[in-house]
């Protein structure tokens, strides 16, 4: 009877100590949720800590997974994160050719020895131009926004 | 990285220290545009510079 009691007595004892020495999870929680990056939250039941929230990347999810699998005390990652939709660059806009015609006919007009043609957005430039004048004119024509310009035919001199 | 902004990675980098607002560095059709509002007249001069530098011929991306 006693020893049986003692036995009961010592398992609990036993018990009592070693949840002592397990890291609790709103500890595990707090130290994984220090480490994580922006975005992320975690959440730790029984060892099993889980991530929620939106990351920019697949690396990034990973990242978060292995940091905290790295953790003293997880058991195992439910990862849960999502990967933010990667946003497309907007299109660059081209002037249409008949305003671009008209504006390019303008800049060059100073530069009575260059011609400007324009076609599918493209300037091209032909004749000559002195080289101190190349920057002006190309600074000018590249602000009305065409596809490209396209200067091998002219020469610099 | 590819080759024009490689290329060009001098008048980028020279663009984010200028504190050039709304930088879009965006390749299309084999041409590199890039687009931005520069802060002051001086800071968009030494851009051009910076582009002259590396195309002295301004024969390639566009401001």
């Amino acid at each position: 009877m006693n020893l049986t009691k003692f036995t009961i007595a010592a398992a609990m004892l036993f018990t009592v100590a070693f949840s002592g020495c397990k890291p609790k999870d709103a500890d595990i929680q707090t130290s994984v949720q220090s480490k994580q990056m922006t975005g992320v939250t975690v959440a730790v039941k029984d060892g099993v800590a889980t991530l929620t929230g939106e990351v920019a990347d697949e690396a990034a999810k990973m990242k978060a997974e292995e940091m905290a699998k790295a953790e003293k005390g997880v058991k195992s990652v439910m990862n849960n994160l999502t990967v933010m939709a990667a946003t497309m660059p907007a299109p660059v806009v081209v002037t249409a050719d008949d305003p671009l015609s008209n504006s390019v006919r303008d800049a060059v007009k100073d530069h009575p020895t260059v011609t400007a043609t324009v076609a599918d957005g493209v300037v091209t430039l032909t004749g000559s131009v002195k080289k101190a004048d190349l920057p002006k004119l190309m600074m000018n024509l590249q602000s009305l926004k065409p596809k490209r310009i396209e200067s091998t035919q002219l020469i610099k001199n | 990285m590819n080759a024009l902004q490689d290329k060009y990675r001098g008048l980028i980098d020279a663009a984010g220290s200028e504190q050039v607002g709304n930088l879009q560095v965006r390749e299309q059709d084999g041409v590199l545009y890039i687009d931005g509002t520069a802060p002051s007249g001086l800071a968009k001069d030494n851009l051009w510079k910076k582009y002259g530098e590396l195309d002295p011929d301004f024969a390639g991306a566009m401001w």
